[in-house]
């Protein structure tokens, strides 16, 4: 292999680790957000992103009777374009997920066991409900960006394809309205209040409860986006989330569960040295990546707890 | 099992001790002053925990209570409960029983009742019974269910040491058992261990991976320790496809009754059956013993009070550890088991699902207003796991259905809502106490 051969590879590679990379870092922002704010380790985030995949797929078949749920849109018989059907899933997300932390998630009141079983019963809940919904079948649910073969910019002999740059842009822009509302509006700063100290916000007259509603109904949000948009890659089945929620929750443990900003960047830096080592390590193919993921989580948890946070930080948070 | 088992309720508590509490603020004499006073939350648990050392009453004192020269210290005095005690203005609200209730540690004793140990013989006995009679008369293929029933009744008894005993959570179990019976098998195929043996390899490869999952998270809050196994149940299944192949492996070795034992040729479902269950019952057998002497006592220890523990000289992480890595080595050891009737393994047996449903029973089963503090709980937990796929195929139409109604007849929406339905109640109880706490 000639260098300049080795680059267009390597480029390529970095390329290719953009799509997975917003993924895991957009599970990776929804469970350190509902985790800071309310000490609740969402075990079902995957889960509830793979159902915005199917609600998705719902929305962009129109009333097909072979689509459970899309006759509920007979007067809209035609199908949605996918951005709109995207753009619908993440709103019944949201709904689905502020629903969840009012009937399921607050009554446990954030003792830790009963919310762990809680969410891991979310995880069954809604892994039969698609199943029983959907018959487990695949469904295939195109990418609103543009996807044809002509549509990519190459850079270096490598291909950028116009729908990994929408996809991953898509993301940021997300992750940073979200950061944007949180440092300058009133609604970001109550969120912030209550991350720093619940019952001094309750005191301020902050509505705490409906603060960490809304915060569930964001982050299910943000993962029904990466579940909207990532089943353009990948096909919409039952378990696509299986291995996402684990790069996702070792991307969260990267930021020490508490910082998104950290939490991003662990999810792009997993995905690039995913791709890495199934490219270069011959042993490692692209399934036993996943070992990967759990020897990162084992070895952060072992050497830095606090993950990328640094000690300060890290003291202030995990002491809670 | 005696009274002084007894849990305490006011009632049964001697009244010493309140005068103590409430009269002799600071011993004067000598004699009294070596002798620290607890405080009152020490006291209750020091008489729940079997281990009465109570606080010896000054002879000053003894002369303010007619009642603290009765013998037996510690033990309920029948003759003392006395009801204008209770109701004196200083005395513990009545609530105090109640919140007691709550509180009471299912200790390394447990809250045994006297009705409740003879229920447990009377378990035993029928069990033994059952392990007698059953194979002679099951169908093979029951059998072979009982048989794995009886293996799976180890990793409830893993489960139940870490949550009911340390305060831990796993949602790990069921890959842990599928690490198990890769070792078991491969250590058969590969290393030509004797198959009876087997599963002795597959408590050291679960002690490792539970030991290598317990060094990080028991560091952490508790909530890393669920993130890591519920980890490693969902990557199990994908890694062990990548290591073993699509394709189920065969274990090289059969278990063929001697003829001592009568068991025709073709029933050695029989012999497996009974292989299995002298595995399990020694596995038992050795983890009451330990669980019930000082080691135990040590592990409620770093549950309830982790601080008091350390200042007593247990190092809670180490033994922390060590309990994480023998509640995996359980699941191991069921997992080697497994091989024994099934003879082979492959991905699709130990799938995530399995580790939520494992924990799912465990949680509803390990509740004490049930009795959960036994180890015994761990049967029906593993019969409602085994058998309930069973008697779901046995329903018409209840596995294929889909929509709404398929939804709800399902398997997984049986344990999500079971799942649910015991988190809530749990979490009503920890309020509970917490109210009374306050």
């Amino acid at each position: 292999m000639t260098q300049s051969a080795a680059v267009t590879l390597f480029l390529q590679r970095v390329f290719d680790s953009f799509a997975n990379g917003s993924a895991y870092a957009a599970l990776a922002v929804a469970i350190s957000m509902v985790f800071r704010s309310t000490g609740v380790l969402n075990l079902a985030q995957g889960q509830m992103a793979m159902l915005s995949a199917y609600i998705a797929v719902v929305f962009a078949a129109g009333a097909d009777p072979g689509v459970a749920f899309s006759g509920w849109l007979t007067p809209f018989a035609t199908p949605w374009p996918i951005w709109a059907a995207v753009a619908g899933a993440v709103v019944v997300s949201a709904a689905v997920g502020a629903l969840l932390e009012y009937t399921v998630i607050r009554p446990m009141h954030g003792d830790p066991v009963p919310t762990i079983g809680a969410t891991l019963g979310l995880y069954l809940l809604i892994g039969t409900f698609v199943v029983k919904h959907f018959s487990g079948r695949q469904r295939f649910l195109g990418s609103p960006f543009p996807q044809e073969h002509t549509d990519r910019f190459v850079i270096g002999g490598a291909r950028l394809w116009f729908d990994t740059i929408g996809l991953t842009l898509t993301m940021l822009a997300a992750i940073g309205l979200l950061a944007l509302i949180q440092s300058t509006t009133k609604v970001g700063l109550a969120f912030r209040a209550i991350t720093s100290n619940r019952d001094s916000s309750a005191l301020v007259g902050i509505r705490v409860e409906w603060v960490v509603m809304g915060g569930w109904a964001v982050a299910a949000a943000l993962g029904g986006l990466a579940g909207g948009l990532i089943a353009g890659e990948l096909n919409v089945r039952p378990d696509m989330m299986e291995r996402l929620l684990i790069f996702g929750l070792a991307a969260a443990t990267l930021g020490g569960l508490r910082s998104p900003a950290l939490a991003l960047a662990g999810g792009y830096l997993l995905a690039f040295a995913e791709t890495m080592m199934a490219g270069y390590v011959g042993f490692i193919d692209s399934q036993v990546t996943l070992v990967w993921a759990l020897g990162v989580l084992i070895v952060v948890l072992s050497v830095r707890p606090s993950g990328l946070l640094s000690r300060k930080a890290a003291r202030e948070g995990l002491r809670t | 099992m005696t009274d002084s088992h007894a849990p305490p309720t006011p009632d049964s508590e001697p009244p010493v001790f309140r005068l103590v509490l409430r009269e002799a603020p600071v011993p004067h004499d000598s004699s009294a002053a070596s002798v620290p006073i607890p405080r009152a939350g020490a006291l209750r648990q020091s008489a729940e925990a079997d281990t009465l050392s109570a606080t010896p009453a000054t002879p000053g004192e003894r002369s303010a209570s007619p009642q603290a020269e009765a013998p037996g210290r510690g033990l309920p005095q029948p003759g003392l409960r006395n009801t204008e005690h209770e109701n004196e203005p200083g005395a513990e609200p009545a609530s105090a029983s109640e919140s007691e209730r709550f509180r009471s540690p299912p200790t390394a004793v447990g809250p045994s009742t006297a009705w409740a140990s003879r229920l447990t013989v009377a378990a035993l006995v029928a069990i033994a019974a059952l392990v007698v009679v059953v194979p002679l008369r099951a169908s093979s293929t029951f059998l072979t269910d009982v048989t794995q029933l009886t293996a799976f009744c180890l990793v409830f008894a893993g489960l139940w040491l870490l949550t009911h005993r340390m305060g831990l959570l796993s949602v790990g179990h069921g890959a842990l058992t599928g690490v198990g019976a890769y070792a078991a098998l491969h250590a058969v195929n590969d290393f030509g261990l004797p198959p009876m043996l087997m599963p002795l390899a597959g408590f050291a490869a679960g002690c490792a991976v539970g030991a290598l999952l317990g060094i990080p998270a028991l560091r952490l809050p508790k909530a890393y320790l669920a993130l890591l196994t519920l980890s490693a149940a969902v990557a199990f299944p994908i890694v062990l496809r990548q290591l073993d192949g699509p394709l189920p492996v065969t274990l090289d070795g059969e278990f063929i009754a001697p003829g001592w034992t009568g068991i025709a040729p073709n029933d050695e479902h029989i012999w497996e059956f009974w292989v299995v269950v002298a595995w399990v019952a020694v596995a038992f057998w050795l983890l009451h013993g330990l669980l019930t002497g000082p080691i135990g006592r040590a592990l409620i220890a770093t549950r309830d009070e982790p601080t008091a523990a350390a200042a007593f000289g247990v190092s809670v992480y180490r033994l922390r550890l060590a309990g994480v890595s023998l509640s995996s080595g359980l699941a191991g050891l069921a997992g080697g088991l497994m091989l024994v009737p099934v003879n082979f393994n492959d991905q699709s047996l130990y799938p995530e699902e399995l580790s939520i449903k494992l924990f799912a029973l465990t949680i509803a089963f390990a509740s004490t207003a049930i009795g959960g503090s036994r180890l015994i709980m761990t049967v029906p937990a593993a019969t409602v796991l085994v058998l309930l796929p069973v008697w779901l195929v046995d329903r018409p139409g209840w596995v294929t259905q889909g929509g709404w109604i398929g939804f709800v007849k399902s398997e997984f929406f049986l344990y999500a809502a079971l799942l649910l339905v015991a988190a809530y109640a749990r979490s009503r109880r920890a309020r509970a106490v917490r109210s009374y706490d306050a």
